[in-house]
C-alpha cells in the first residue's frame, strides 16, 4: 500500500483512506486510523516548559483575550495555535464549535438550556455552563443530525 | 468598513422603498403630479421639487435607521430578549421621529397611541416566535442527545 502526505495550505485537512472494496480488513483499517485521530495528542504550556496532553482529555477550548486556552475537568492550559487550526485537526466527530470563540468535546457535553432571556446555554457534565452562538445553531443542529 | 457598506445597503433600499411607496399613493390618491409625501406636507413646502429631495433624504435616513438595526441582531453575546428590545428602540424611535418630519401622521396623541401599541405588539410577537424557535431548537438537541 502507498502512503502519501500532500501539503496544501488551501485545503481542509482530512485523511482520506481509498480502498478498492470494502470487506473486514477496510473497515478495520478505517476505525484504527479514527482512532489514530481520536488518540491525539496536543502540545500544551506550564510552568515554561511543554508537555503532551491527548485531546480526549479536553473537554473545552476557548479564546480569551486573544489568547487560546484549554481546559481538562481540573486544569486549563494556553495553547499556542488559533482556534480555526485546532479545528482542522481535532477529529470532528468529537469536537464541536459552539461559538466563534468556543469549541467543546462532545464526550463532555450533557445538554441543552435556554436561558429566561433567550440565550443558548450548554451545560457539561460536571455542571459547567457556557454559552453556544445563535449564529452556529444551524451548524450544530447538522452536526448531530448526522 | 462594513459600516460604509451598512450606510449605502440602508440609503439604497430606503430610497428605493419610499420611492415606490411614494409612486403607488400618488397614483392611489388619484394625483396628476407625483407626491412624494402626505398632500398637507407637500402643501407646507414651497415647491414639488423642494418637497421630492426633503422626501428623498428622510427616505434614506429611514433606510439608514433600519440597516443600522439590523447589525444589532449581529452580535453574538446579546440574548434574544436584549436583542430584540434594541432593535425596537431604534427603530421605533428613528422611525417614528422621521416619520412625524416627514409629515405621513397626524401629530394627534391617540393616533400616536395606537401607533406605538401595535409597534410594541409587533414586537412581542417577533420576541415570541424567536423564543419559541429556540426552545425548540433546545429540545430537538437534548433529544438527539438522550439517544
Amino acid at each position: 500500500m502507498e502512503v502519501h502526505l500532500e501539503i496544501d495550505a488551501g485545503q481542509k485537512t482530512i485523511i482520506t483512506y481509498r480502498a478498492s472494496e470494502d470487506g473486514q480488513a477496510t473497515q478495520e483499517l478505517f476505525e484504527d486510523l479514527k482512532d489514530l485521530v481520536d488518540r491525539q495528542k496536543i502540545r500544551i504550556e506550564q510552568d515554561g516548559s511543554y508537555h503532551y496532553l491527548p485531546v480526549q482529555k479536553i473537554k473545552r477550548i476557548y479564546t480569551e483575550n486573544k489568547l487560546v486556552y484549554c481546559e481538562t475537568a481540573t486544569e486549563r492550559y494556553r495553547l499556542k495555535e488559533r482556534l480555526y487550526q485546532l479545528r482542522a485537526i481535532l477529529p470532528e466527530h468529537r469536537f464541536l464549535q459552539i461559538s466563534n470563540s468556543e469549541i467543546i468535546n462532545r464526550a463532555y457535553l450533557k445538554q441543552f438550556d435556554l436561558s429566561k432571556t433567550g440565550m443558548y446555554q450548554v451545560i457539561f457534565t460536571d455542571g459547567q455552563m457556557t454559552y453556544a452562538s445563535r449564529r452556529y445553531m444551524q451548524a450544530i443542529k447538522r452536526s448531530f443530525k448526522l | 468598513m462594513k459600516y460604509v457598506r451598512m450606510i449605502r445597503f440602508g440609503v439604497i433600499t430606503g430610497v428605493f422603498i419610499g420611492f415606490m411607496s411614494a409612486l403607488l399613493f400618488s397614483w392611489l390618491y388619484q394625483s396628476d403630479v407625483f407626491q412624494p409625501s402626505s398632500p398637507k406636507f407637500v402643501a407646507h413646502i414651497s415647491d414639488n421639487l423642494t418637497a421630492v429631495t426633503i422626501s428623498a433624504v428622510i427616505w434614506a435616513l429611514m433606510g439608514i435607521v433600519f440597516s443600522t438595526a439590523q447589525m444589532i441582531f449581529e452580535v453574538e453575546s446579546w440574548s434574544i430578549t436584549k436583542q430584540t428590545v434594541l432593535h425596537f428602540i431604534t427603530t421605533y424611535t428613528g422611525y417614528t421621529i422621521l416619520a412625524i418630519l416627514a409629515g405621513w401622521f397626524p401629530l394627534n396623541f391617540w393616533y400616536l397611541l395606537q401607533y406605538s401599541l401595535i409597534f410594541v405588539v409587533v414586537y412581542i410577537i417577533i420576541w415570541s416566535i424567536s423564543m419559541y424557535i429556540a426552545r425548540r431548537n433546545v429540545r430537538e438537541l437534548n433529544q438527539e442527545l438522550s439517544k
